[in-house]
C-alpha cells in the first residue's frame, strides 16, 4: 500500500474513531443534540465504533510499512485525529458529527480495497 | 477572624497538590528553553529541505545533474573497481601508516563521488576528494561551490548541543529531564483528564489557555514521553557515565576502551606481520551479495598488516529504511588475509545484543528515519503541538497572575512577573523571528565572503538577543504586537526576499517540482498569515477592555436610584 | 527539623531541589553500577542500565517533591542508593 494512501486512510479512520468517541461523552453529546445525557444504546454504539475505527487504522499503518514502524505510525495517526476532532468539535460539533459520519465507511472500504488491491 | 490560609509550597497539601505546584515551577523556568528546543528540533525534521533552500547555487546544477542521469544513465565516473583501485592506490601511497581506512566509492547506483576518511596523526577524522574520472585529487574551484552554510543543520545543532558542545549537550539533558518531570506530574495533576480529553473552550481567557494547553499535551502524549525519553536515551552515555567510571575508569583512554569494547569487541589486534591491501573488489562483491545491499563504504582496520579486517558497509534504500526503526545497514566483515567471514550484520540489526539495537531504535524513533515522508509531516506536526504546549503553559502562568497577584516571591513579585512577561514574548515570539531572520540572513549575506555561515548564526543570535531588550524594555502587551507584526513581515516578505535576491520564485520552484524550496517557502507564509491572525486577536481583545479611570464616573454607569424613585 | 522548615519554606524547597537533581542522580548512577554489576560482558549491561535509569531519575524527582517529610525523602534515597551499590558490590566480588 502506498504510503500516501494509507495516511490518508489512517487519518480518516482516526478522525471519525476519535469523533465518535467524543459524541460518546455527555458533555459533547449535549453540544450536537441539546440532551444533557447519552442514552444507553447510543453510547454503547458510539464508544464500540470509536474503538473499531482506531484500532482499524493499525490496518492501513502496517501494511503500508511493517508492524513495528506500523504501531508507532499509528500512535501518530491516533494523536493527529484527536487534535481534529477537538479542534472540530470546538469551532463546530455538527461539522464533525457529518464529517465524522461521512468519512467513517469510505476510508474504511478504502482500507479494504488497499488491503486486496 | 479566621486563619489565612497559608501558600503551598514544595511538598505539601494532598499529593495532586504537591505535584501542581512542582509542575507549574519547573515547567515555568525551563518553558523557554524547552520551547527553543522543540522548535529548533520539529525544524529539524526538516533540515534537508532547509539546507536545500539556503544552498540555491546547488538548484541549477542538481537540475541539470538529474537530466544528465536521464539521458545518459551510467555516465558519471569510472567503474566500482576502478574506483576501489584509484582509492586504494591514493591511501597507500599519501596514508600508508593509518590505523584505518575508510572509502567511500560510490552512491547506490555505482555513480557519484569517490571519497576516503582516515583518522589524522592527532587522531582526528580526515577526509579527501578524488576525481570518480581519474583517481586524482579534487581540487575545488571556488566558483563551483555553493554559498558556505550549516543550513537546516543550524537548528539540528542548536536543538541538540546549542552549539555549545559538551556544556550545551549536559544543559539539554538536563531540561530533557525537567520536561519528563514536568510531563509526570502534568498527569498527576490533571483531575479529568479523560472528561476534558476534547475540551477546548474559546475566549475565556484563562479557562482557553489552559484547555489550550491541556489539548495539545494530553492528544500527543505518547509522542511527548517518547520524544524526551528517546533523545535524553542517546546520549545517555555521556550524561550518565557512572557505569564507565566505576568499571573501566574516569580517564579519556578508558572510556575509549569502554566504546571499543562496546562497538568492536571483536577486533583483532596488529600481528605486526605487514601484508599488503589485497584487491577490494571482490570482497566488495562477495559483501554485497551477502548483505543484500550495494556498497557504500569499504572499512579497512589496520591496512598493511596480517591482521587487517574488510568491512563492507551498504547504502540503505529509502523503500526498506522507511519500513525499519533501526536505521543500521547492512553489513560483512572479512579477514583480509584469508578471506573469511567474520561476521554478517543484516540491515536493521545492531552489532550486539538487546541494549546496542534499542540504542539504535531509540535514535530512530527520536530522528524519525523510519516512514518516509508522510511520517516526518506526523513528527512536524507533534513537535509543533509540543512546542505549543510549552508556550500556552508560559503564557497561562501569566495570565493567570495578570487578574490576581499571587505574591510568591513577596516583595519582589511584581518585578519576576514583569521579567517573566518579557521572557515569554522574547523566547517565543522572538525565538520565531530569530528563526526566519536565519533565512533571511542566508539571502543578505554575500555569498562569496570568508565564514559567511558563522555569520548566519551570529545574526541568529543576534536577532534573539535584540527581541530579548526590546521585550523587557516594551510593555508586554506592545512587545507581543510588535514581535508579532516583526515575525509577520519577515515571513510573508520571504518569497519576495528570494525573487530579488535570487531571481527564484515560488511559482517557478512549484513548476519545476522542486517541492522542498516550494515547502520551505509555503510554510513559512503560512506562519506569517497565523501571526497576523494572532495579532488581529490581540489588538481585538485589548480594544475591548476599556480602561476604567476609578476617579471619573463611567458614562455607562446606571445612576443610582434616587430616594423619589425608591420611594415610589 | 521540621519546625526549623516550616519557618523557612525556602530551605526545604532548596532540600527538596537537592534531593530530586542530586539525589536522583546518584540514584540513578548507582542503578546503572548495579546493572553493570549483573553480568560479566559489562559493556552491554552498562548501556542497558544507562537506558534505564531516566526512569528511576524521574521516579526519584517525583518522589522528592511528594507530601512526605524530608526526613522520609532524604532517608528513602539514600537507602536505595546504599543498598543498590551494597548489591553491586556483592555481585561484582562474586563473579570475580
Amino acid at each position: 500500500m502506498n504510503a500516501w494512501y494509507a495516511s490518508t486512510v489512517a487519518l480518516a479512520l482516526s478522525w471519525a474513531g476519535m469523533a465518535a468517541l467524543a459524541f460518546a461523552m455527555d458533555r459533547h453529546y449535549e453540544q450536537l443534540t441539546g440532551c444533557d445525557e447519552v442514552p444507553a444504546l447510543q453510547r454503547v454504539i458510539l464508544r464500540s465504533a470509536g474503538a473499531f475505527f482506531l484500532v482499524a487504522v493499525l490496518v492501513p499503518a502496517t501494511l503500508a510499512w511493517s508492524a513495528s514502524v506500523g504501531v508507532v505510525a499509528a500512535l501518530g495517526f491516533w494523536s493527529l485525529g484527536a487534535l481534529l476532532a477537538a479542534a472540530f468539535m470546538t469551532w463546530s460539533p455538527h461539522l464533525l458529527a457529518w464529517v465524522g459520519a461521512s468519512v467513517a465507511l469510505p476510508s474504511l472500504c478504502a482500507g479494504i480495497l488497499g488491503l486486496t488491491g | 477572624m479566621g486563619q489565612k490560609k497559608k501558600a503551598l509550597t514544595a511538598g505539601q497539601g494532598s499529593f495532586r497538590q504537591a505535584h501542581a505546584w512542582l509542575h507549574t515551577w519547573c515547567g515555568l523556568w525551563f518553558s523557554w528553553l524547552l520551547f527553543a528546543v522543540f522548535l529548533t528540533g520539529t525544524l529539524a525534521v526538516f533540515e534537508e529541505p532547509i539546507t536545500h533552500w539556503m544552498t540555491p547555487e546547488h538548484h541549477a546544477q542538481e537540475q541539470a545533474a538529474a537530466a544528465d542521469r536521464s539521458v545518459e544513465p551510467a555516465a558519471d565516473g569510472a567503474s566500482l573497481s576502478q574506483r576501489l583501485a584509484w582509492a586504494t592506490a591514493y591511501m597507500e601511497t599519501q596514508h600508508p601508516g593509518a590505523g584505518m581506512w575508510e572509502l567511500w566509492p560510490a552512491d547506490a547506483e555505482g555513480a557519484g563521488e569517490l571519497r576516503v576518511y582516515w583518522f589524522d596523526a592527532d587522531g582526528q577524522y580526515a577526509a579527501a576528494d578524488l576525481d570518480a574520472s581519474t583517481g586524482e585529487p579534487v581540487i575545488r574551484k571556488p566558483g563551483q561551490q555553493a554559498r558556505k552554510t550549516m543550513g537546516g543543520h543550524h537548528f539540528v545543532d542548536f536543538h541538540y548541543e546549542l552549539h555549545a558542545g559538551r556544556l550545551g549537550l549536559w544543559i539539554i539533558g538536563a531540561a530533557a529531564m525537567v520536561m519528563l518531570v514536568a510531563l509526570v506530574s502534568g498527569v498527576i495533576t490533571h483531575r479529568r483528564i479523560f472528561k476534558d480529553f476534547f475540551t477546548f473552550r474559546v475566549r475565556k481567557g484563562q479557562r482557553s489557555w489552559l484547555d489550550a494547553h491541556n489539548a495539545v499535551a494530553v492528544l500527543t502524549l505518547p509522542f511527548q514521553f517518547m520524544i524526551a525519553y528517546t533523545g535524553i536515551a542517546i546520549s545517555g552515555l555521556a550524561l550518565m557515565p557512572a557505569g564507565v567510571h566505576a568499571y573501566f575508569g574516569t580517564e579519556a583512554e578508558d572510556a575509549r576502551t569502554f566504546f571499543s569494547a562496546l562497538n568492536e569487541s571483536d577486533k583483532p589486534l596488529r600481528s605486526g606481520q605487514s601484508m599488503a591491501v589485497p584487491a577490494l573488489e571482490p570482497f566488495v562483491l562477495r559483501g554485497q551479495a551477502l548483505m543484500g545491499q550495494p556498497v557504500r563504504a569499504v572499512v579497512i582496520d589496520h591496512p598493511g598488516d596480517a591482521a587487517a579486517r574488510i568491512g563492507v558497509y551498504g547504502w540503505n534504500d529509502a523503500v526498506s529504511v522507511s519500513q525499519r526503526l533501526s536505521s543500521t545497514s547492512g553489513m560483512a566483515m572479512f579477514s583480509a588475509a584469508t578471506g573469511d567471514v567474520l561476521q554478517v550484520r543484516q540491515p536493521g540489526n545492531a552489532d550486539g545484543g538487546t541494549a546496542m539495537l534499542a540504542q539504535s531504535v531509540m535514535a530512530g524513533l527520536h530522528m524519525v528515519t523510519f516512514g518516509g515522508w508522510a511520517l516526518k509531516w506526523v513528527y512536524f506536526v507533534c513537535g509543533l503541538a509540543g512546542s505549543a504546549m510549552m508556550a500556552t503553559g508560559a503564557i497561562l502562568f501569566m495570565v493567570k497572575r495578570r487578574g490576581k497577584h499571587l505574591g510568591e516571591f513577596g516583595g519582589a513579585t511584581a518585578r519576576v512577573y514583569r521579567m517573566i512577561e518579557g521572557l515569554n514574548v522574547a523566547a517565543i515570539a522572538g525565538l520565531a523571528v530569530a528563526c526566519v531572520g536565519f533565512l533571511w540572513a542566508n539571502r543578505l549575506i554575500p555569498a562569496g565572503l570568508n565564514h559567511r555561515d558563522d555569520w548566519e548564526l551570529v545574526a541568529f543570535f543576534a536577532v534573539w538577543l535584540l527581541s530579548l531588550l526590546h521585550a523587557l524594555i516594551r510593555q508586554p502587551s506592545a512587545a507581543w504586537c510588535e514581535q508579532l507584526g516583526a515575525l509577520a513581515v519577515l515571513c510573508l516578505l520571504l518569497p519576495v526576499l528570494n525573487l530579488v535576491t535570487t531571481g527564484e520564485h515560488l511559482l517557478a520552484q512549484i513548476m519545476h517540482a522542486d517541492w522542498e524550496s516550494a515547502g520551505v517557502e509555503l510554510f513559512v507564509v503560512a506562519v506569517g498569515i497565523c501571526a497576523l491572525g494572532a495579532l488581529r486577536s490581540l489588538r481585538q481583545r485589548s480594544a475591548m477592555r476599556v480602561p476604567r479611570t476609578p476617579s471619573k464616573p463611567s458614562n455607562h454607569a446606571v445612576p443610582l436610584p434616587t430616594e423619589q424613585e425608591t420611594a415610589a | 527539623m521540621d519546625a526549623f522548615f516550616d519557618k523557612h519554606p525556602g530551605w526545604g524547597t532548596a532540600s527538596r531541589i537537592a534531593a530530586a537533581v542530586l539525589g536522583g542522580y546518584a540514584l540513578s548512577s548507582a542503578w546503572v553500577v548495579l546493572w553493570g554489576a549483573m553480568q560479566s560482558t559489562r559493556v552491554e549491561a552498562i548501556l542497558a542500565g544507562v537506558q534505564t535509569s531516566f526512569v528511576v531519575y524521574v521516579v526519584a524527582a517525583i518522589w522528592a517533591f511528594s507530601p512526605v517529610s524530608l526526613r522520609r525523602v532524604w532517608g528513602v534515597l539514600i537507602a536505595a542508593i546504599v543498598a543498590m551499590l551494597g548489591s553491586a558490590v556483592l555481585l561484582a566480588g562474586w563473579q570475580g
